[in-house]
């Protein structure tokens, strides 16, 4: 993403409770080369105020019966990196929201250094690696992992450090990690695989229009 | 229509109701039996022994209006049925002594006394009657002793032989009544039962559906509001500034205060209602059938959210306070419509990301089956139509209506038809033995299908046709036989099979019913037999009475039914509509409570403008904790396992856990109570019992086993966990059979053998547990051999 004119990373916060938000805002204002910029309580308002930003903070369940996907995609379409900032710990939501293509997930209750890392890491286009998300690749049936691939997700997304995943499968830390971007970036080079028929209707069970077997 | 529901001592369930409908059958039976006996006497210059008759007249007028009397006051006492076939029985037996038989095989002179006394029309309704009016073994003994006395008081010129085959014919009457009272009893007990069972699946949706609904809004509740509340408070210093959050948290409490308003079951009462609260000004035209049932399940729920949403725009964007609602309730249709003069919008743009007209009304009618249609014109004004079928309102009514009772009618009709027909194949009219042979055969497989059936079938029907063309055959095939008898058989048998075709628009039955007479006449001509154009004069008051006899057992079967229909569904509905509302307070307040006693104080706390200390505000991060727990893997939460996860975090272990949402990865809704109460407190809910007792499946053991060991693992790994450790638990069935993984990471309490502190884990059946660990992880994964699909990866590379 290109950032402002400063270098200073401009940051939109949507959530229906502004005021949960304050301490956080004051936080990261607080921190150099950090500015929120905008704040509005739903995705559509903030799309209306027309306010540019190089990342989105993202509740994930906003007040006003707007469908998490649909609000990461409306914001993916204008190039911008989603970052969900949410207590939501609810794997299906998490994952439509991760299918829309937000970049990554931070709990509301983590601390503001974590939640500075991600803005930085976010706002740099790389996509961030948790758990949380790991543990949505774990559930895709249809995403075509290595084995490999496939054993560190599984480890990671059962909360394991990169460090005790390295150690497990008698790799380093670097090979690990190179393991679970090469799945993020599989993940996100096709979003919303459907290559194959088989894949296409697991995508038409998976939104319901289709019962399952 | 709505009179059969009225004053119906219907809690005895179907036997009682058939009590009523044989009372109605017997009242009308022994009222036209009497009436025709009555014309004979006064009417057929033929009729002799005139005093015996009009006092036998007497005696059956009598009972008659005392079984007509029992059908008035609607009681289910048998006192008139028991004196009308008492009468009849005690008259058959001892007729042979009053009115001695004429000479086989002599038809009667014309003019002269008739030979088979009138009022002998009336014994084949005392038999009939007789398993009604005392017990199917009376009925068999009945017939059993009718039979001897017929056998004994054989005229001399009647032989053994062709004495005790008349004998068995006229028991294989009686016992064939009897199956037929059975088969009555038994079918009705059966439609009776699936109408039970239906509503107690019915019942159980209904709970499941109340459970998670409340869930969901429980969750959302304590995301949108509890969750933030809490940690703005941990987090703020100086709360006594913090005038956002006071509010918050008054606003939490008031939502926690009370379970949602159960939704109505009243649609017009609660679409008004909705307008008020928005502030509109309504018209209203509102149509409800009186005889409608109260409208309750999704589909009114649905019509009701529909609307409301309808109202919503109106107030929204409409630009108008007035609005007018349509209401029409019938058991045709259920309507309502929305409509206002206000601003209109043009339907074909309309914002994708305004979500009120596709999910808040499209969608939700779609889900039950209805539908909506908004028309709208730009500065006009826009109208929204919001349509059922009719059964989505009351979907139980709908399948009771098509069981019930309709199958009785026919089979009770070709029941009844042979009995005239082994009536009239007496000894005195058969000269072929090999008929009589079959009339014995059939008489006897008859009775022995009518004995071993459990119910009606659609093999009923297809015995019925079958009997009915044996019959015809056999009667074709008599050979000299009385004048009448063609038309003896030919009218009862083209009134039942006639009454039949027109009651169950069957094809076959109506082709018998057609063809039945030419196929007779023909049959007869073609074998020589005499065919006289005699009218059916001859016969007509036995084809009255059966006929009769039928129709009224039909009707009143029908309306019995009807009323068992409408109290029993009366019944089940308030016993939904009473738990739905029992179990959403329930549910409310075991989450309210699962949440912890002190989150309720602590926001009242909250609500004050004071500092919070700093034990406060580790409080309130800890009860953060655990809302998020609740939130996030309440269907899992246990009371013991709420307690490990709090002490572990007292020890200063860091616990995440997560829980896809059971009912997103397929689980049945019985499956999924079977797991959420497996996690109840000591106390289940009222309905634990219902669920349990529920058909339980290899699937739900299997789920419900799954949690317990998980939540068994969870709980090892907390105590095994160290200050400063992370513990994770993950609930995630995943393809494969994988459905668990517990970790630890930091300090944990290293013994020599591993599996020592899974030992004290009950792994249930089914489920395995397998662990591995090095020096400063440990990683617990729980399987099971048969969820999901069989595509297992290696656990370890």
């Amino acid at each position: 993403m290109i950032q402002g004119d400063s270098g200073t990373i401009r940051i939109a916060a949507i959530d229906d409770h502004p005021a949960i938000l304050s301490g956080v805002i004051a936080g990261l204002n607080s921190i150099e080369g950090m500015a929120v910029v905008a704040i509005s309580d739903s995705v559509t308002a903030f799309l209306e105020s027309d306010r540019e930003v190089d990342v989105v903070l993202l509740d994930l369940a906003l007040n006003d019966d707007s469908d998490v996907g649909a609000n990461v995609a409306a914001l993916r379409t204008l190039g911008l990196p989603v970052l969900l900032f949410t207590q939501e710990r609810r794997p299906n939501i998490i994952s439509r929201a991760f299918r829309a293509g937000a970049a990554g997930i931070v709990g509301k209750h983590e601390p503001l250094e974590a939640l500075a890392d991600a803005v930085t890491q976010v706002a740099a286009g790389q996509p961030l690696l948790n758990a949380e998300w790991a543990s949505i690749i774990d559930g895709e049936r249809v995403l075509e992992l290595a084995p490999r691939e496939a054993e560190a997700v599984r480890l990671y997304a059962a909360g394991l450090p990169v460090k005790s995943v390295a150690r497990r499968m008698g790799l380093s830390q670097e090979t690990v990690k190179e393991y679970l971007m090469r799945v993020r970036r599989k993940y996100a080079a096709v979003g919303r695989p459907a290559s194959t028929k088989t894949a296409l209707y697991m995508r038409a069970v998976e939104d319901g229009y289709l019962d399952p077997p | 229509m709505t009179s059969y529901r009225r004053d119906l001592p219907v809690d005895g369930g179907w036997s009682s109701v058939f009590h009523l409908a044989m009372s109605r059958a017997v009242a009308t039976a022994a009222a036209i039996g009497t009436t025709v006996f009555a014309t004979q006497i006064f009417r057929d210059p033929r009729a002799s022994h005139r005093e015996a008759n009009l006092a036998l007249l007497a005696v059956f007028a009598g009972t008659t209006l005392w079984a007509i009397a029992d059908a008035w006051r609607r009681s289910s006492g048998r006192g008139g049925a028991r004196a009308f076939a008492g009468a009849g029985l005690v008259v058959a037996l001892i007729s042979p002594l009053v009115f001695p038989p004429a000479p086989p095989g002599m038809p009667p002179p014309l003019p002269g006394p008739i030979p088979y006394p009138a009022f002998l029309h009336i014994v084949p309704i005392a038999v009939f009657v007789t398993p009604f009016a005392w017990s199917p073994t009376a009925g068999i003994a009945a017939s059993v002793a009718l039979a001897l006395v017929t056998f004994q008081q054989r005229a001399p010129s009647v032989g053994a032989a062709e004495g005790a085959l008349e004998a068995f014919v006229s028991m294989g009457v009686g016992i064939f009544c009897v199956a037929l009272y059975r088969l009555l009893l038994r079918t009705g007990a059966r439609v009776v039962r699936d109408q039970r069972r239906a509503w107690l699946a019915v019942g159980a949706t209904t709970r499941q559906d109340a459970r998670t609904q409340e869930r969901e809004r429980w969750d959302a509740l304590v995301h949108d509001k509890v969750l933030g509340t809490l940690l703005l408070a941990a987090r703020t210093s100086a709360w006594s500034q913090e005038s956002g959050g006071q509010a918050l948290a008054a606003d939490a409490l008031d939502a926690l205060a009370a379970p949602a308003a159960e939704t109505g079951h009243d649609i017009p009462e609660l679409v008004v209602a909705k307008a008020r609260a928005l502030g509109l000004e309504l018209s209203t035209e509102i149509h409800v059938s009186a005889d409608l049932p109260m409208a309750t399940g999704p589909g009114a729920e649905a019509l009701v959210t529909a609307a409301t949403e309808a109202l919503t725009n109106v107030a929204r964007h409409a630009g108008v306070r007035h609005a007018q609602v349509a209401i029409r309730l019938t058991r045709a249709e259920s309507l309502v419509s929305v409509r206002d003069a206000g601003v209109g919008f043009d339907a074909h743009h309309v914002p994708p990301n305004r979500a009120g007209l596709r999910k808040g009304i499209h969608a939700v009618m779609a889900s039950v089956g209805g539908s909506a249609e908004v028309t709208s014109v730009p500065g006009q004004g826009t109208e929204v139509v919001l349509r059922l079928p009719p059964e989505a309102t009351t979907p139980a009514r709908a399948r009771l209506d098509h069981t019930w009772l309709r199958p009785l009618l026919p089979w009770l009709i070709a029941c009844i038809l042979p009995l005239p027909v082994i009536g009239a194949l007496n000894v005195d009219a058969v000269r072929s033995g090999w008929v009589l042979v079959g009339t014995l055969v059939v008489t006897l497989g008859l009775v022995a299908a009518l004995w071993s059936a459990r119910w009606v079938t659609r093999w009923s029907y297809a015995a019925a046709v079958a009997i009915l063309a044996l019959f015809t055959v056999s009667a074709a095939n008599l050979a000299d036989p009385h004048p009448g008898w063609p038309w003896w058989i030919g009218g009862a048998q083209n009134a039942a099979v006639g009454v039949l075709a027109f009651r169950t628009k069957l094809a076959p039955t109506t082709v018998a019913a057609v063809g039945s007479l030419p196929a007779l006449l023909m049959g007869t001509w073609l074998s020589g037999g005499s065919v006289a154009w005699v009218p059916v004069m001859e016969a007509w008051p036995q084809v009255l009475v059966w006929a009769v006899v039928g129709v009224a057992l039909q009707r009143g079967l029908a309306w019995a039914g009807h009323a068992l229909s409408a109290s029993e569904s009366a019944r089940a509905r308030a016993a939904v509509s009473q738990t739905r509302s029992r179990i959403r307070e329930a549910e409310f307040a075991r989450r309210t409570v699962a949440l912890g006693g002190a989150v309720v104080p602590m926001l009242h706390r909250l609500g004050d403008p004071r500092d919070l200390t700093d034990t406060e505000r580790r409080e309130c991060l800890r009860l953060e904790a655990a809302a998020r727990d609740e939130l996030v893997a309440g269907q899992l939460m246990s009371r013991e396992l709420r307690e490990a996860v709090a002490a572990a975090r007292e020890r200063g272990v860091a616990v995440e856990l997560s829980a896809v949402e059971l009912s997103a990865v397929g689980l049945s809704a019985v499956e999924l109570s079977a797991v959420e109460l497996s996690a109840a407190d000591a106390a289940p809910g009222p309905d634990a019992g219902e669920v349990e007792g529920a058909p339980s499946s290899d699937g739900t053991a299997g789920w419900v086993a799954g949690a317990k060991t998980f939540r068994a693992a969870v709980s090892a790994a907390l105590d095994a966990a160290g200050a400063g450790s992370v513990v994770t638990a993950r609930w995630r069935p995943r393809p494969g059979c994988r459905f668990a993984s517990i970790t630890i990471v930091g300090p944990w309490t290293a013994t020599p053998d591993f599996s020592a502190w899974l030992s004290g884990v009950d792994a249930r059946a089914g489920v395995e547990l397998e662990s591995s660990y090095d020096e400063e992880s440990v990683l617990v994964s729980l399987s099971c051999r048969t969820t999901l699909d069989a595509e297992p990866l290696e656990l370890h590379a």
